[in-house]
């Protein structure tokens, strides 16, 4: 049995806004192991980049963490102080944001920001955070980092830059990395060449990879196990195989089904009927049941808990088994 | 050395700000009008004729002519000499005056834009209790209880006059603070003091530096003011502001006493206004991409 890492319990993040609260993440529940790769998979604004942001508490300042509690390596993030925090934040546990574009400071020479890190944490001088700089941007991939690392980051290609994040992020060799979209924002080309650098690094510096994706296509690629996500929920969790082989959860199926590639040639492309549900009053019972084919009454009243269908396939639906 | 510099030349000329900034004509001849009195200020112990305090009883008061190129004041001193080491004083004057601004208005700004709610809500409203106040008032009861004196001048406008730095620095802090790249700064675990400094400080050095430009000029105009008062600087320093005062009471016998420090003060804050309307168009990517 893998060591667990990361344990999420009973996790729940609300928007705190004028119109109500919005329940982004409700009574969350997760185990993320040592030495896995973990895709959370959504449509926007299910909550899975809440979620995920919550880890290292970098939520907007309007987020509400309201209960829960998320166990790394045996300490409490959401008890931590902000110093002790700010420890963990980037040696520990590192984000790679979705936009490469706006994700590194302007006005900050690229070997600066990378070596940065180290000197935030090591206390390492900054000649030599500057060398391990360079040698972390020529491992990511960016050519003549000498040369390179002396620009700054409008001149830099978008994939590049997510190199250079990359790079920055990894170079305290954190145990857990969190990748919100990290190939979202980038040229279908290098999205490849992106998603083959982390694994890379994750298997090279043994990292814990928890991935937020919309895209089957990476899910399949990249992952160990998956958890779906839906209105705030975690619906369904699962080896890769499980989730794709035999989907339990209503709204899985959906989603797998609506996966251009796996359409039958000439079928009309399938789609999930309905819109996701406002989080500020999402529907009573289970929250998918107004959009779900297989809806009975007790779906609309009563709210499914997580079953565990077979060893490490968790599914949250009162009748998964038709 | 030399050809340090004209590699430095070069380097400019490709720079991309720089070619923009030399399609302003206002830009340029407020940059010239600039290095002209920054040229006097430096070199007026060698190129003004006569020391600034030279007394000569015998030619009081004469009109401008070869000898006295801006003619001669009541003592008989030589008005030339005294407008070019009067513009040692009042670009210093300025200069003093916009880093005291800055010391108190960016700092404050920033810890207003960083930590939001109750801090921004004091120190917003010290700032608009500031800028309610009409700043010359102000400054003569700060002059007052302080004394005369030129460094007494420039603490007194500085203090009356820092809250347009708090309000830029604050609202361009609000705006880069949602910026992904701070979030990802955070991430990495950078404390809150760096992120101010490293992060958010540098980032709004080109609305600062605008605003410099643009308050140099009133600055120099207020310690001037306070000069004419009689609240700055006392005789026979070379004070434009102090020289119109004693040239006040001869002003139909001899104008030039007058008009040659007011000219001087006028083209000094019209080369810092112009300078800094260009740069403010050059700096503000909106315009530039827009």
């Amino acid at each position: 049995m893998p060591r667990t890492l990361l344990s999420i319990k009973d996790l729940r993040v609300y928007y705190e806004t004028i119109r109500g609260y919005v329940k982004a993440v409700d009574s969350v529940d997760l185990e993320i192991y040592e030495g896995e790769s973990f895709c959370l998979i959504g449509e926007t604004g299910c909550g899975k980049s809440t979620l995920a942001l919550a880890i290292p508490r970098l939520l907007p300042p309007n987020a509400r963490i309201l209960s829960g509690s998320i166990m790394f390596k045996n300490i409490d993030l959401l008890k931590l102080s902000d110093s002790e925090l700010e420890e963990i934040r980037g040696r520990d546990i590192a984000v790679v944001f979705q936009n490469p574009m706006s994700s590194l400071n302007p006005v900050l020479r690229i070997g600066l920001q990378v070596g940065e890190p180290l000197v935030a944490h090591f206390k390492t001088p900054w000649r030599e955070a500057l060398i391990s700089a360079i040698k972390q941007l020529s491992r990511v991939g960016i050519p003549d980092p000498h040369l390179r690392s002396k620009d700054y980051p409008h001149a830099f290609s978008g994939g590049m830059k997510q190199r250079s994040m990359i790079a920055m992020m990894t170079s305290c060799k954190p145990s857990l990395l969190i990748a919100d979209e990290p190939t979202t924002a980038l040229d279908v080309t290098i999205q490849a060449q992106v998603l083959r650098l982390i694994r890379e690094l994750k298997e090279e510096y043994g990292l814990t990879l928890l991935l937020i994706t919309h895209n089957f296509g990476i899910v399949a690629e990249m992952c160990d196990r998956v958890g779906v996500m839906y209105a705030g929920k975690l619906v369904e969790v699962g080896n890769v195989i499980d989730i794709f082989e035999s989907p339990l959860h209503p709204y899985t199926k959906g989603l797998i089904e609506c996966v251009i590639a796996r359409r039958k040639s000439k079928s009309r492309l399938s789609q999930i009927p309905g819109a996701p549900p406002s989080l500020i009053n999402p529907p009573g019972g289970c929250r998918f049941h107004p959009r779900c084919l297989y809806a009975t009454s007790r779906c609309t009243s009563e709210e499914p808990g997580l079953i565990e269908v077979s060893r490490k396939h968790i599914v949250a639906c009162h009748n998964y088994v038709r | 050395m030399i050809r340090l510099i004209s590699e430095r030349i070069k380097l400019l000329s490709n720079n991309e700000t720089f070619k923009l900034f030399l399609t302003y004509k206002r830009g340029i001849i407020g940059l010239l009008l600039l290095s002209l009195m920054v040229f006097l200020a430096l070199t007026a112990d060698f190129i003004a004729p006569k020391k600034f305090d030279e007394v000569d009883p015998s030619s009081r008061l004469l009109p401008p002519s070869i000898k006295y190129l801006f003619g001669t004041d009541h003592l008989g001193r030589d008005v030339f000499s005294r407008v070019i080491y009067g513009a040692r004083i009042a670009l210093w004057v300025g200069l003093l005056v916009v880093l005291v601004e800055a010391g108190i208005g960016v700092p404050l700004g920033l810890l207003a834009g960083f930590y939001g709610g109750r801090v921004d809500k004091f120190i917003s409203a010290i700032t608009d209790l500031i800028w309610a106040f009409p700043p010359i008032v102000l400054a003569l009861a700060i002059v007052t209880i302080l004394g005369p004196g030129l460094t007494n001048v420039v603490v007194a406008v500085a203090v009356v006059s820092w809250a347009p730095y708090t309000r830029v620095v604050r609202a361009k802090t609000l705006s880069i603070i949602s910026r992904e790249f701070i979030i990802a700064a955070r991430a990495i675990g950078e404390s809150s003091f760096s992120i101010m400094l490293r992060y958010i400080l540098p980032n709004t050095l080109p609305p600062i530096i605008v605003l410099a430009t643009l308050t140099i000029p009133s600055a120099i105009l207020y310690t001037t003011a306070l000069s004419f008062l009689g609240f700055g600087a006392q005789p026979p320093t070379p004070d434009w502001g102090l020289m119109l005062s004693e040239g006040r009471d001869y002003i139909f016998k001899a104008p030039w006493c007058c008009v040659f420090p007011g000219l001087f003060i006028t083209l000094t804050a019209l080369s810092f206004n112009l300078l800094g309307d260009a740069l403010r168009e050059v700096l503000d990517p909106k315009l530039r991409y827009g």
